[in-house]
């Protein structure tokens, strides 16, 4: 049968406008009149932790009758400053925004404060310069998160090795404050653990398989391996299995609390990690907004959530919900 | 045989139509879409890839291109906070020159060493990645002074964004040197047939380097508008800009084949994708669905076009 191209065309055409038709009007629930609208902007919505936490924000939220629309700016802090704009524009009731860096997106949150649009930080803090500009910070303390994992470092290390560090992004501020966690920790322990390397990831598990493949070749005496999430230590584990090493041989530490990761604890790969729930960041967070919402500022203005460390004394503990 | 304003509208203008679609269709069901500060906020966000477009233009006309520009930016903004120490102003004349100078060599390796433009802008975008990543230490590194921001953040009239300004000057005169000068008519002929302009006299190395280092040289004032938004670099900025350069200018309808095209209408094309994203962010698209919108309408554009291509073949 020959489709003639006129017929290709127009299916394409269709497409295009169903697709756009479907995308901006399905899945849409109209808030209602006293509902607020709330911009959730997520420096980049591919790495795994975030669309549990995008579901469990919007659940809280919609339950008391907001709504949320989420951004992606791609990792791109150029791109997240003018989606910042695009959401000011928009007059949003609240911004909540993870920086993709800590200091570029402050001229446009100068912006945002003077066209009166609030915004909130969320899981990761800008630079401490942000602070005028924005009615608080919910989320993660990332320097206290950092400590944990240093301490089950140095617990597993005896404070003595070779370490070598599996980053997510370099410069984003989170991994910025476990590098300080861990080197401040080193330091106040008097420990004399070594960090060999420290290679960045973009969050992706398949490019921590890589990045563990070139430590086990370039280093024959690994001792341990810093992973900064549990999806990221899933790949570590990946090259290590590869590679014929065996659990337990190179300690992995890594953070989050995923269910693969409790898992790993049990099976010896990995000797622990720090929870951090998607679930319950989400919730926790949009409380914070809620309550921001109500009574119209943030009080404290700083809330971090609690770093509950796990490792194989207490893993039986913890279900696996993400 | 003369057709009817309709067809000719409907056949040469489509991107324009779509723009309209767009727009009216938006102002009615989202009124802030058409409000003065979100159509400045879309000026402001296609300015950077509308000046880079130009440069694009150029070179797709004369049958090449070049993936490098987001690097070769980044490295505008990367050297310009390096050469503070220097003062601004020079920083920042320094930092346009290396660009230049990147694309310059882009021209030079294409033309005299003669490997194709896939393969010397993917090595020299990663090149400039790498010099990028070593020279901010893998971190972001800021700016000393905020002095720029005045200029990434102010507004004439309290209006129009500065850097739009800047585009709108770059944009109408390459456009008019594209369309009016001998390069830009040697780049037409160039890219229609290479071989026949070189037998007819026309310097097609010396056309083509000065439009890589047309490119390299608008990159770098993009870098410095940047520089003036964020006050800082770092290797993860202007990853995607390269594709979305290209996307924009071939969705305008210049053939990356060659030989046809112009600078108004590689605008017109990256203005559709600039409003295309806002559009989406205002209907409150979720962000998965916005990445397939645009592949479908890419891919639609480039299909009709060809097909309107073919049949003019057979009148």
């Amino acid at each position: 049968m020959r489709v003639s191209m006129r017929a290709v065309i127009v299916l394409l055409v269709v497409l295009c406008a169903a697709s756009l038709a479907f995308a901006s009007g399905g899945g849409e629930k109209a808030a209602p009149k006293a509902g607020k609208t709330v911009a959730l902007m997520w420096g980049g919505t591919d790495a795994p932790f975030v669309g549990p936490h995008i579901k469990s924000f919007t659940a809280t939220m919609e339950k008391a009758g907001h709504k949320v629309v989420v951004f992606d700016s791609k990792w791109d802090p150029a791109k997240q400053s003018t989606d910042l704009d695009d959401a000011v524009a928009q007059k949003m009731d609240l911004i909540c925004l993870v920086p993709i860096d800590p200091v570029a997106i402050i001229p446009a949150l100068k912006k945002a404060k003077a066209a009166g649009v609030p915004v909130m930080t969320i899981n990761t803090e800008a630079s401490k310069d942000a602070n005028d500009y924005i009615v608080g910070y919910s989320g993660v303390g990332s320097y206290e998160q950092g400590l944990v994992a240093a301490e089950l470092l140095t617990e597993v290390m005896g404070n003595k090795g070779n370490l070598a560090v599996v980053e997510g992004v370099s410069g984003f501020n989170v991994c910025v404050q476990y590098a300080k966690a861990l080197e401040d920790t080193f330091k106040k322990k008097n420990s004399s653990i070594k960090v060999l390397a420290v290679q960045p990831t973009n969050w992706a598990p398949a490019e921590a398989t890589k990045v563990t493949e070139d430590y086990l070749t370039r280093f024959k005496n690994m001792d341990a391996i810093f992973a900064h999430d549990d999806y990221l230590a899933g790949g570590v584990i990946v090259a290590l299995k590869e590679a014929g090493v065996k659990p337990g041989q190179i300690k992995v530490v890594g953070i989050g609390g995923i269910g693969d990761a409790l898992k790993a604890i049990k099976e010896g790969w990995m000797y622990g990690t720090v929870l951090q729930s998607p679930i319950t960041e989400g919730d926790f967070e949009a409380q914070r907004v809620i309550e921001f919402l109500k009574t119209g500022k943030l009080n404290p203005f700083y809330k971090i959530m609690d770093n509950p460390k796990i490792d194989p004394k207490n893993v039986a503990n913890y279900k696996s919900e993400f | 045989m003369r057709r009817g304003l309709a067809r000719t509208l409907l056949g040469d203008q489509k991107i324009l139509l779509i723009l309209f679609g767009i727009t009216i269709v938006l102002a009615v069901i989202r009124p802030v879409f058409i409000s003065p500060e979100n159509i400045f906020n879309v000026l402001f966000q296609v300015s950077i890839n509308g000046m880079i477009g130009v440069g694009m233009a150029y070179l797709m006309i004369g049958g090449d291109f070049d993936l490098s520009v987001g690097s070769n930016m980044v490295f505008a903004t990367t050297a310009a906070i390096l050469l503070e120490g220097l003062g601004i102003a020079p920083g920042i004349v320094l930092a346009v020159l290396l660009s230049s100078l990147a694309g310059f060599l882009n021209g030079v390796l294409v033309t005299k060493v003669k490997i194709n433009s896939f393969i010397t802008t993917l090595s020299m975008m990663i090149f400039l990645r790498g010099l990028v990543l070593i020279f901010t230490d893998k971190k972001t590194i800021s700016g000393s002074t905020s002095a720029l921001f005045a200029f990434g953040y102010g507004s004439l009239f309290g209006l129009i964004p500065y850097p739009v300004l800047v585009a709108a000057v770059v944009l109408p005169v390459f456009g008019f040197v594209l369309a009016k000068s001998v390069w830009g008519r040697n780049l037409y002929a160039i890219g229609s047939n290479s071989k026949a302009a070189q037998m007819f006299g026309i310097n097609v190395d010396s056309a083509k380097i000065a439009s890589f280092t047309l490119t390299g040289a608008l990159c770098g004032i993009s870098g410095i508008v940047l520089l003036s938004r964020l006050n800082s670099a770092s290797g993860t900025y202007g990853m995607d800009t390269g594709l979305d350069v290209i996307s924009g200018v071939l969705l305008g309808g210049t053939s990356l084949a060659g030989g046809e095209g112009s600078v108004f209408r590689a605008f017109l094309g990256v203005l559709l994708l600039g409003v295309l994203s806002n559009a989406m962010i205002i209907l409150h698209v979720t962000p998965y669905l916005q990445q397939v919108v645009k592949g479908l309408m890419l891919i639609t554009v480039v299909a009709v076009d060809a097909y309107q291509a073919r049949r003019a073949e057979y009148r």
